[in-house]
C-alpha cells in the first residue's frame, strides 16, 4: 500500500509520540485521533494499530479495539504482545459471539500457519517462482549439469505445489471478509430496513463475516450458521475498506 | 450584619480515570468572614505513590490543614486506597472567592482539582455553631502559654505590631514533636492575612494545626503601652534527624488600620483638586498593609539515647498504646479471622509501622489493609494506626497468635517502653468433610501430587503497553496475491520458462537431426566394416576394398551431412580442418589414398595390408567420433 501523498507534509514519528503521551496522561480517545491521522494518511503499521488497540482498550471500546489487533495481527502475525492483548480483549468482550466458517482442510491449514504472513507466503512463492525462471536458464546453457538442474527443479516444484495449498487457504480466509461490531450492542434484523423484526442481538467485539450488502446495511452470518441485516455503521471489516 | 452560615457544600469531582479518583469539596461553601469552612481533598486509587495536596494561593483565606487519613484495602485480590485530606479555610474578605486548581502529586504527576468557589458574606466573627471547628471539640488539652512576661528584650522596642514565632523547646529528640506558635502583639486595630513568606522547615516532619475556635487574645501593657496578644498559627514540627537545626519562621502579612491624629484632619481634609472640604473624624482611617519580620530559631535535636534501647524499637517517639484483638476466636477449618492490631496515641503516626503478625502454621495469611486516622483537634498531633489481616486456618486445632511487641521512646520520662499485646488463642474445629477444600479431602486418600509449573500465576490480566516506535512500514501490499497482476506476473513467468524449454527441445531436435544421423552412420559404418573384414578372410579383395570405400564415404556422407558423392578428402579437409590434429589429418589422406588405390589399381594386395588397411579404417572411424564434431 502506498502512502497518500499528504504524509510528506506531517511527521509521522512526531505525530507518533504525540499519540503516546496523551497515551500515557490517559488521554485515550484523543491518543486514538491522533494515530487515525497516520492511519488516514496511509501509513499502517502493525505498531500504529497495536498502539490504537490499546487506546481503544483503555478508552473501554472493547469492539474496536480487537478490530485494531486483528488489523495488526495480519501485519505482525508473530508478534506476542499483538497476540496477548488480542486474547485479552477478546476475554473481556463476555458475551461476544465467534464466527465459525466450516472446517475444512484448507481452515485447519491456514489455522496452523496463522503465524506467517500473507506477504511472507507471497515472497517465498514469488521467490520459488524466480528460482525455476533461473533453474531453466542454467539448465539450457550448462550442459554438463543438466542432470542436476532437473533434480533441483524437480524439488523447486514440489514446494511451489506446496505452498499454493496454504495460499489458497489464506485466500479463502480474506475473501471471507470478517468484521468485527464495534457498537456495545447491535440488533439483528430479518432486512435491510429499522422497521424489520429484530433477530438477534449482538454484543460489541462479536466477530461476524459480511456476506452481501444493500445500500447501509450488511447481510451478515455468524455463531453456529445464523444470519441477518446490520447497520454498516455497526461493523468495522477486518481485511477490507470501512466507512 | 450577623449572616448564619448555610450548609452548603459545594463538590468538585476533579479527576476521574481507570483507578485514580480525586474529589475536592468545601463545606459551608456560603459563609462569613472569621467563620471557617472545611476544605476536602478524597483520593481514591493512588496507592502509595500519593503526596501532600498543595494548595494554590489563597489570598483572601487563611488556611491550615487539620487531618489526614489513609485506608488501605485488599479484596477478591484488589488492592484499593483511599486518603483523606482536610483543611480549615477562614476567609478575611467578603465576596465570591474562587479556590484555584489543587495539586495533587501522585507518582511523580500533578493531578490537579476543578475550581471551587466559595460565597463569603459580611458579618461579626462570632462563633458559628454549624462551623466543623467548633462542633463538640474537648477544650485544648495542650495549654498554649501567652507570651507575656517572656517578651525577650528584643521584642521591647515599642513597636506598635510585631510578632514573635517562639517554640515551646529548644532541645528535643528525633521525632519529638516543636509546637511553633506565632503570637502577634499590636497597638492598632490589625488583622492577620496570612504568611507572606512561608516558613522554611527543612529537616521536619510539619503538621499545621486548624485555628481551634477563635484566637486567644488578651490585653497587657508592655513598656508602657496597651497590647493586645493573639496567637495566630501554630505548627508542630517533628525533626528528623540530630543536631542543631534552624527554622525560619517567614514574614507575616498583616493589615493595620491607621487612624490620623491630626484634629484638624478630622474637620477638614484635602480632596482630589487640593480643595479642603469637611471630612468626618470616622472616616480618616486608612488600613495599610504591613509585613513582619521575624528572626529564625535554632533548635538542637539530640539522638536517641542507646542505653536502654529495645531491639524492637524503630524509631518511633511519642506515647502510644497498642493492642490487638481477633474477630473470632472459635472457627472452622476454612473460616476466615480477621486479626487487627492497632496503634493509638500522641506523635507522629505518619512515620511509625506497626509490628508485624509472625507467620503460623497451618494458617494461610492475607494481605493487611491498614489506615490511619490523624486528629489534630487539641494542638496535639495524635490518632490511630490500624491494620487488619486476614488469617484461615488450614487444619483444625489448637493456636496461639503470639504476642506483638512494639517500642517508643516517651519524651517526657526520657525512656525506651515497650508495649505487648496479650496472646491470642485460636481453636480451630475441623470442618465437615464436603466443606473442607479439595486439597484437603484429597489428602485423606492419596498421596499429594506436587505440581511444578515453570509459569507463574498472574494476579491480574491487562494488555500489555504500547510500542514506542512507529515500526517498519510495509512494503509492498499486504495481501499481494489478492491482486491479479500478482498471479499475471508469475503465469507469465511460468509461461516463458516452459516456451523457453520447448524452444530449446526443438532447436535441439533440429541441430542435432545431423547427430542422430551421424549416430546412424558410424553404426552402419561399423557394420559395413565388419562386413569388409569377411571379405577379407573370403579373400574377395575387390569386394573389401568396395565395402571399405562404402562405410567410410557414408560414414563420411552422414557425418559431414552431404551427399555420398561429393565426399571427397579436399572437402573433409576443409570441414575437419581445425576440428581433427594435422596428424589425424595425414591419417585420413592416406586411408582415402589407401583405398582409391584398392579399388582402382590392378595391383594385388596382400591380407596382411588388407587387415591394416581395416584396421586403420576402423581407427580412423573412431577418432572422428572421439572429437565429438
Amino acid at each position: 500500500m502506498c502512502p497518500a501523498l499528504g504524509f510528506a507534509q506531517i511527521n509521522l514519528d512526531d505525530v507518533f509520540a504525540e499519540a503516546s503521551q496523551l497515551y500515557k496522561q490517559n488521554k485515550f480517545n484523543q491518543a486514538a485521533e491522533k494515530l487515525n491521522i497516520l492511519l488516514d494518511e496511509g501509513v499502517d503499521t502493525a505498531n500504529i494499530y497495536y498502539n490504537l488497540g490499546n487506546a481503544r482498550y483503555k478508552a473501554g471500546l472493547i469492539g474496536k479495539a480487537i478490530w485494531a489487533y486483528e488489523r495488526a495481527l495480519i501485519l505482525a502475525p508473530r508478534d506476542k504482545d499483538i497476540r496477548w492483548n488480542l486474547g485479552t480483549a477478546k476475554a473481556s468482550a463476555t458475551k461476544r459471539v465467534r464466527y465459525q466458517d466450516p472446517i475444512t482442510i484448507l481452515d485447519q491449514l491456514n489455522a496452523k500457519l496463522s503465524y506467517v504472513a500473507s506477504r511472507e507466503i507471497a515472497i517465498i512463492f514469488t521467490g520459488a517462482i524466480l528460482l525455476l525462471c533461473v533453474l531453466a536458464i542454467l539448465y539450457l546453457f550448462i550442459a554438463p549439469l543438466r542432470g542436476f538442474l532437473k533434480a533441483l527443479a524437480m524439488l523447486n516444484l514440489c514446494i511451489i505445489l506446496l505452498i499454493s495449498a496454504p495460499l489458497m487457504a489464506r485466500m479463502r480466509v480474506l475473501q471471507s471478509d470478517l468484521a468485527i461490531v464495534q457498537e456495545r450492542e447491535v440488533y439483528v434484523r430479518y432486512g435491510p430496513d429499522d422497521s424489520n423484526t429484530k433477530a438477534y442481538l449482538l454484543q460489541e467485539g462479536s466477530e461476524v463475516s459480511i456476506e452481501e450488502e444493500s445500500k447501509n446495511w450488511f447481510f451478515i452470518r455468524f455463531g453456529e450458521g445464523q444470519s441477518g441485516w446490520v447497520p454498516k455503521k455497526s461493523l468495522l471489516r477486518i481485511n477490507g475498506l470501512n466507512i | 450584619m450577623v449572616c448564619l452560615a448555610i450548609g452548603i457544600s459545594l463538590s468538585v469531582l476533579a479527576y476521574a480515570d481507570a483507578g485514580i479518583n480525586i474529589e475536592a469539596s468545601i463545606n459551608p461553601a456560603r459563609l462569613s468572614v472569621g467563620e471557617s469552612a472545611q476544605l476536602s481533598i478524597v483520593v481514591t486509587g493512588a496507592g502509595s505513590g500519593l503526596q501532600t495536596p498543595q494548595l494554590p494561593k489563597l489570598d483572601n483565606f487563611q488556611f491550615y490543614s487539620q487531618s489526614h487519613s489513609e485506608e488501605l484495602s485488599f479484596v477478591n485480590g484488589q488492592r484499593t486506597s483511599r486518603s483523606i485530606f482536610t483543611f480549615i479555610l477562614i476567609p478575611n474578605t467578603a465576596g465570591k472567592h474562587v479556590i484555584n486548581q489543587i495539586q495533587v502529586p501522585i507518582n511523580g504527576r500533578i493531578y490537579k482539582t476543578g475550581v471551587l468557589e466559595v460565597e463569603v458574606l459580611d458579618g461579626g466573627r462570632n462563633s458559628n455553631s454549624n462551623s466543623p471547628s467548633n462542633q463538640g471539640r474537648p477544650p485544648s488539652a495542650r495549654i498554649v502559654p501567652a507570651a507575656s512576661g517572656d517578651l525577650p528584650p528584643e521584642y521591647m522596642t515599642g513597636e506598635e505590631i510585631f510578632v514573635r514565632p517562639w517554640v515551646d523547646r529548644d532541645e528535643v529528640y528525633i521525632n519529638q514533636p516543636i509546637y511553633l506558635t506565632y503570637t502577634m502583639y499590636t497597638r492598632a486595630s490589625a488583622t492577620f492575612k496570612g504568611f507572606d513568606s512561608e516558613p522554611i522547615t527543612t529537616g521536619f516532619w510539619v503538621e499545621d494545626f486548624p485555628p481551634q475556635g477563635l484566637a486567644t487574645r488578651h490585653e497587657k501593657q508592655i513598656g508602657g503601652h496597651r497590647y493586645v496578644i493573639a496567637d495566630v498559627r501554630s505548627i508542630a514540627l517533628f525533626p528528623t534527624e540530630a543536631g542543631v537545626i534552624e527554622i525560619t519562621p517567614g514574614d507575616l502579612k498583616v493589615d493595620v488600620e491607621i487612624t490620623s491624629n491630626d484634629p484638624f484632619s478630622s474637620f477638614y481634609s484635602r480632596d482630589i483638586f487640593g480643595r479642603r472640604r469637611y471630612v468626618p473624624r470616622a472616616v480618616s482611617t486608612q488600613v495599610e498593609s504591613r509585613i513582619l519580620k521575624t528572626d529564625p530559631i535554632k533548635i538542637l535535636v539530640k539522638p536517641m539515647p542507646d542505653q536502654g534501647k529495645p531491639n524492637s524499637f524503630s524509631g518511633a517517639v511519642g506515647h502510644y498504646t497498642l493492642d490487638a484483638s481477633a474477630s473470632s476466636t472459635e472457627v472452622e477449618e476454612g473460616e476466615a479471622i480477621t486479626l487487627r492490631v492497632r496503634l493509638a496515641g500522641e506523635g507522629n503516626l505518619n512515620t511509625v509501622s506497626l509490628p508485624k503478625v509472625p507467620l503460623l502454621d497451618h494458617f494461610k495469611f492475607y494481605e493487611a489493609t491498614s489506615s490511619l486516622n490523624l486528629v489534630k483537634d487539641r494542638y496535639i498531633v495524635e490518632g490511630e494506626k490500624i491494620e487488619e489481616t486476614v488469617l484461615i486456618p488450614k487444619k483444625a486445632g489448637d493456636y496461639t497468635i503470639p504476642a506483638l511487641e512494639y517500642s517508643y521512646f516517651d519524651p517526657k520520662t526520657e525512656k525506651y517502653v515497650t508495649l505487648k499485646t496479650k496472646s491470642i488463642q485460636i481453636k480451630v474445629k475441623g470442618a465437615p468433610h464436603e466443606r473442607l477444600p479439595a486439597f484437603e479431602r484429597q489428602k485423606t486418600n492419596i498421596t499429594p501430587k506436587v505440581e511444578e509449573s515453570y509459569a507463574a500465576p498472574a494476579l491480574h490480566i491487562d494488555i500489555h503497553y504500547l510500542k514506542d516506535s512507529i515500526g517498519v512500514l510495509p512494503a509492498g501490499a499486504t495481501h499481494p496475491f489478492l491482486n491479479r497482476w500478482f498471479w499475471i506476473w508469475h503465469l507469465a513467468a511460468v509461461s516463458a520458462v516452459f516456451i523457453l524449454l520447448i524452444l530449446a527441445k526443438l532447436i535441439e531436435l533440429i541441430f542435432k537431426r545431423g547427430q542422430g544421423a551421424s549416430r546412424i552412420s558410424h553404426r552402419v559404418a561399423k557394420q559395413k566394416l565388419k562386413s569388409a573384414k569377411v571379405k577379407i578372410k573370403s579373400g574377395y579383395e575387390k569386394e573389401f576394398y568396395e565395402a571399405i570405400y562404402i562405410s567410410i564415404y557414408e560414414y563420411f556422407s552422414g557425418k559431414l551431412n552431404i551427399e555420398m558423392g561429393a565426399v571427397g578428402v579436399g572437402l573433409i579437409e576443409a570441414r575437419l580442418q581445425h576440428k581433427i590434429s594435422n596428424h589425424d589429418m595425414r591419417r585420413l589422406k592416406r586411408l582415402f589414398s589407401e583405398i582409391d588405390f584398392g579399388r582402382f589399381s590392378t595391383a594385388h594386395t596382400s591380407v596382411d595390408d588388407m587387415r591394416a588397411l581395416y584396421k586403420e579404417a576402423d581407427d580412423m572411424i573412431s577418432t572422428i567420433e572421439r572429437q565429438r564434431l
